[in-house]
């Protein structure tokens, strides 16, 4: 009897997770110069090194995917940034939230959760048949996407704020020491799109 | 806590009902309006905003992991101890160059070689940050020739309110830009010359000191012994007061600061102070005509007020100086100093003047230091004393770590006493390494 419970738990458990989403992490990995034996892949994006970890994945009871990966902005000098890419999914794969948070220079940055958005209500057709416009195709995706990187660069401005009017010593420019928003924005764009990728619904 | 406070901060502001809606749970703290802010006030209930004048940040650079290793331990949520730090300070200087000497009667024109290198400082000590309000500081010093030339500092601060605290222990007075400039803050091979003549020594003192938005004000007496290592109860002593103002204005695109300074020193012992002057010269005859000095320069009154201007890149020091003693003399200092890179390169200038109306009274050290404390330097009498020095530092890190190199013409007037004058001229070079 004992074995017939269990037996009817793991396939229920099985089923509920047959459904839920995977991530190839090998493909993602691939597609960033491979993982080295130290579980990171790096690479050089936008005239900037970066430095991927492997990615941490967990269900949750319902099968929904929580994806997360930890990428470094290199910097010859200084302290670089660290950035955390979280990503959420549903069981069906499809993305439900996304958030950054990082820290650059010793100050911490955080995008909070974007939560995928309602699709807009369509316009009720004008009486008459007259034609009309038809309305921009919308992507909750790319519209997350788009939110996310609006609200990274919002906080980048603000961690980098009077970064122009900064004393560089000889060795700080000698080294070069900028952490670019632009190449930070890209590097981390470019993370997301590649997971977006490899996610199988 | 945290979540009451928000709530106490909505029942200041927000209609009792929504107050009461907010606690039962019918509706959340963020959707209650607030009331308009009063005019010229911000919704935190800060004043108007006044301008502030922001100290440039430096880059990050390749030797922060080195530098942040001289904290030791850090915790601030420790309520004994919050910071443990070692401290160091080396400068080394060299000096180029000679001083002649006018030929005065029968005494033939002499060169004095100025050629010379040495440790002008070598310090290493401890910061100890503890209760939450208290900084303990305690340096040891090697100077001169590298020989060991005791504590230099072992001080404590505590702040007793905000804003307000008291410092005791072994330290030194705020007297004159200059002299109130940590040593390794200073962007010239060494103080200005009338500063070293009359500034106090480091000694057994008490301070409090009140800082404001705009004004800064401190009163202390110290010991007059100047006991290497530990001094102790000696005589009078001397009281020290300082006031200062600090505005902050608008300039172009930038903010322009301005601090205004006055510092006075009553030294109520005279001649008999072991900490006033801080040098020995009694007996020692001058490198100019050979004059012997029978006593110290010794002083009652010792004034200064000046002010410091930053703005962008630019920095000004000047600084007036008047004591009266046994001798009365006078100096001013004018130091502007410019960013030719940023943080990398900054070009340096100073015009020292010093004078006074009797003979021999200015004792002047030209070399590698022109710190009469170092008694294996050449020294000099006059009675009016001229140095123009334009240098410039290369940053290697920070504040902390620099190469200076500059040339310096001196012109010393005797023409109160022998008529040794003298006129000098000396390149130096130096590096300085802090943290």
């Amino acid at each position: 009897m004992k074995f017939q419970i269990a037996h009817i738990i793991t396939t229920l458990a099985l089923a509920s997770f047959s459904f839920a989403a995977s991530f190839d992490a090998e493909g993602f990995g691939t597609s960033l110069n491979g993982w080295q034996k130290n579980r990171t892949a790096s690479y050089a994006f936008t005239d900037a090194k970066y430095r991927t970890h492997f990615p941490t994945i967990t269900y949750s009871p319902s099968g929904a995917m929580f994806l997360s990966t930890q990428v470094d902005l290199l910097a010859d000098a200084g302290k670089g940034a660290i950035c955390q890419i979280g990503l959420t999914f549903s069981s069906s794969g499809v993305l439900e939230g996304i958030q950054i948070k990082g820290s650059i220079n010793n100050k911490a940055l955080d995008t909070g959760l974007v939560r995928r958005p309602e699709a807009p209500a369509m316009a009720p057709a004008p009486a008459g048949g007259a034609a009309v416009t038809p309305p921009r195709p919308f992507h909750a995706t790319d519209e997350m996407i788009a939110e996310l990187f609006t609200r990274f660069d919002a906080e980048m401005k603000k961690v980098t704020e009077g970064k122009e009017t900064m004393r560089s010593d000889l060795l700080s420019r000698l080294a070069g020491n900028n952490v670019k928003s632009a190449d930070l924005s890209a590097g981390l764009r470019h993370n997301v799109n590649l997971m977006l990728q490899h996610v199988n619904g | 806590m945290k979540a009451i406070l928000p709530l106490l901060l909505i029942c200041g502001f927000a209609h009792a009902n929504d107050a009461l809606d907010v606690l039962e749970g019918k509706k959340n703290a963020s959707d209650v309006p607030l009331p308009p802010a009063a005019e010229g006030e911000s919704a935190d209930g800060d004043k108007p905003e006044s301008l502030v004048y922001t100290e440039p940040q430096w880059a990050p650079s390749p030797l922060d992991p080195v530098w942040a290793r001289a904290i030791l331990f850090e915790n601030v949520a420790n309520p004994w101890v919050q910071q443990i730090a070692v401290t160091g300070f080396f400068e080394g200087q060299a000096a180029f160059g000679k001083a002649e000497v006018d030929e005065v009667d029968a005494t033939p024109s002499k060169d004095v070689d100025l050629d010379g290198s040495r440790t002008t400082r070598a310090r290493l000590g401890a910061r100890l940050r503890a209760f939450r309000n208290t900084d303990i500081e305690a340096n040891a010093e090697f100077a001169g020739n590298g020989h060991y030339s005791g504590v230099e500092r072992l001080s404590a601060r505590t702040e007793i309110t905000p804003g307000d605290s008291v410092k005791y222990g072994k330290f030194r007075p705020n007297f004159t830009t200059e002299y109130s400039t940590e040593d390794s803050r200073l962007p010239y091979p060494d103080r200005s010359m009338f500063i070293n003549m009359i500034a106090p020594a480091s000694t057994l003192g008490l301070m409090f000191n009140h800082r404001g938005p705009t004004w800064d004000c401190g009163l202390g007496w110290f010991s007059s012994d100047a006991h290497p290592d530990f001094p102790g109860f000696e005589g009078d002593g001397f009281l020290a007061f300082n006031l200062s103002r600090t505005f902050v204005e608008p300039s172009g695109q930038s903010v322009m600061r301005t601090r205004w300074h006055l510092d006075y020193i009553h030294n109520l012992d005279g001649s008999a102070s072991g900490s006033n002057p801080r040098y020995n010269v009694a007996g020692r005859t001058s490198a100019n005509g050979n004059q012997l000095v029978t006593q110290n320069p010794a002083f009652r009154h010792l004034f200064s007020t000046g002010v410091t201007i930053d703005q962008g890149d630019f920095s000004f020091n000047g600084d007036f100086m008047f004591a009266k003693g046994d001798t009365t003399a006078w100096g001013l200092t004018l130091g502007p100093s410019y960013w030719l890179l940023p943080g990398t390169l900054k070009l340096v200038g100073r015009y020292h003047y010093a004078g006074s109306n009797d003979p021999g009274a200015l004792i002047a050290t030209m070399g590698a230091s022109s710190d009469p404390a170092f008694d294996d330097s050449p020294f000099f009498v006059g009675d009016e004393f001229h140095s123009f020095y334009l240098g410039a530092n290369l940053h290697l890190y920070e504040d902390q770590m620099l190469l200076m190199s500059g040339f310096e013409q001196i012109i010393l007037k005797d023409e109160a006493g022998g008529k040794f004058n003298t006129d000098a001229a000396m390149w130096h070079t130096g590096a300085k390494v802090s943290f």
